[in-house]
């Protein structure tokens, strides 16, 4: 069980502001150790990384490839497979550009109705382009991705099956063991979005026998810019890189390229290295207090809540009523209130959650709403912090209606 | 009392960045003694009284008439 009254006490913005934070599959807060962890960076290491002969860049080249040998750790990965980007949707959108040249005409791409846009407009542009098919596959009644309706479309056309580990809308969890031999059985590329499982549940990508990974450092206690793509080596291989420039090459000529080794030749430019080096801090923090210690707080709590929320007639949660089968994400609507006027009212009481689609439009329109409010757990969330939201939504619901 | 801005809550309610219920609640706590807020709800009254709830939440007053109402920070 974690001690979450000392796990608080390492987030200055917790003493800071007097909130009740159900916002984190957005974004989550940054423990003192992260903040730390990039103070010291600036203040005491700061160079750029490579190619530098002096003792500051060393240092700073060495920090900034443990970052990449500790987020490795994390999802039992090797350093040369860890890719460093901006956050999910920039890991997304290079993996589907690094990918292009394996696409023909006629080939498939297989994504779901569940997915966040990010891991489903640079298919659907990447189809348009390539005149590919994408196929979307769908859910059951409790917003579950159809994995049997996977194993129906799939065929020998299919190059890549593009999908979410855990849904940002309703928590679901996708057994991704599952899609992975699923895919593989016609030697289908599995890209699985990581934003909302990674830095909540254990994600082991040799046991799940991942492809390609990606995930945002912010929503893991990192700072805001940082992400990870993780790429199978002998995949990654055949990522082309989508940007080139300075820190990408061995050797250049008027005629040639010669790239060099991976993870290098996918991270052109100067690097966040202060934010990889928080990142890595973060990773550090959730892996000494225990991946699946975090999500067992998290399953406690979403639990409690769909308990309480079951007693409230005008409450319609979306997605799995079984906690089992999902993360720390709960969506609902509440009967003649909009989703808006809830969430606004339930910030008048110092209650952050967020509505809206939640960048999930095609998901909304098949499930035929206009919106939900999400309330997002994580390790350093209450059951009191619980108790108070389904109060103070018994209120608001008593005095609008 | 000087009405500083007009809201209509009708107006693409669905809208994910910055609806106007949202609006108009960052409205309200920006408002200056002797400026007033008109808020168009129509004619849902949930909605009436949840801009009830946000200005006795910040201690405004409310004056409520067909289809609209004034909030105002005296």
């Amino acid at each position: 069980m974690l001690n979450v009254e000392e796990i608080r006490k390492d987030f200055p913005i917790l003493k800071n502001r007097k909130i009740i934070y159900l916002d984190n599959a957005a974004t989550t807060h940054k423990p003192i150790q992260v903040i730390n962890a990039i103070t010291n960076f600036y203040t005491k290491h700061n160079a750029n990384i490579h190619r530098g002969a002096h003792t500051l860049s060393q240092e700073a080249s060495k920090m900034y490839e443990e970052a990449h040998e500790i987020i490795a750790k994390l999802i039992n990965a090797t350093p040369e497979e860890i890719v460093f980007t901006s956050g999910t949707t920039d890991s997304l959108n290079m993996i589907a550009q690094g990918l292009e040249h394996l696409i023909n005409e006629g080939d498939e791409i297989i994504t779901t109705i569940a997915e966040h846009h990010s891991n489903f407009l640079p298919w659907k542009k990447l189809a348009e382009k390539k005149r590919a098919k994408l196929k979307i596959i769908g859910i059951d009644e409790q917003a579950r991705i159809n994995l049997k309706q996977l194993e129906k479309e799939i065929t020998n056309k299919t190059r890549i099956v593009a999908i979410t580990h855990m849904s940002n809308v309703t928590g679901a969890i996708t057994n991704i063991k599952k899609a992975a031999k699923i895919a593989h059985s016609q030697n289908a590329i599995l890209v699985v979005d990581g934003a909302q499982s990674v830095p909540h549940i254990p994600v082991d990508v040799k046991q799940l026998e991942i492809d390609f990974l990606a995930f945002s450092g912010h929503k893991m206690l990192g700072p805001t810019g940082t992400g990870v793509l993780y790429g199978r080596k002998d995949i990654l291989k055949q990522l082309e890189p989508p940007r080139l420039g300075g820190g990408t090459i061995e050797k250049v000529t008027l005629e040639t390229t010669e790239f060099k080794k991976l993870p290098w030749k996918l991270e052109a430019g100067t690097p966040n290295i202060a934010g990889a080096i928080g990142l890595a801090e973060a990773a550090k923090y959730l892996m000494k207090i225990g991946m699946k210690e975090i999500m067992q707080h998290e399953k406690e709590l979403t639990r409690k809540t769909l308990e309480q929320l079951k007693e409230i007639p005008e409450v319609k949660v979306v997605g799995p009523i079984n906690p089992e089968e999902k993360g720390g994400i709960i969506s609902f609507t509440v009967k003649n209130i909009h989703h808006h006027t809830i969430a606004t009212l339930l910030d008048t009481y110092g209650i952050a959650v967020r509505s809206g689609k939640h960048c999930a439009h095609p998901l909304h329109q098949r499930l035929n709403l206009k919106g939900t409010v999400r309330a997002s757990y994580y390790l350093y969330n209450t059951t009191e912090e619980i108790e108070i939201l389904i109060q103070k939504l018994k209120e608001i619901i008593e005095f609008t209606t | 009392m000087k009405i500083k801005a007009e809201i209509n809550l009708e107006v693409n309610p669905d809208e994910c960045s910055n609806p106007p219920i949202i609006r108009l609640a960052q409205m309200l706590d920006d408002l200056k003694p002797g400026e007033a807020i008109k808020v168009k709800y129509g004619k849902d009254k949930a909605t009436l009284k949840a801009v009830k709830l946000l200005a006795l939440k910040r201690s405004l007053n409310l004056q409520v008439e067909k289809e609209y109402c004034i909030v105002s920070r005296d």
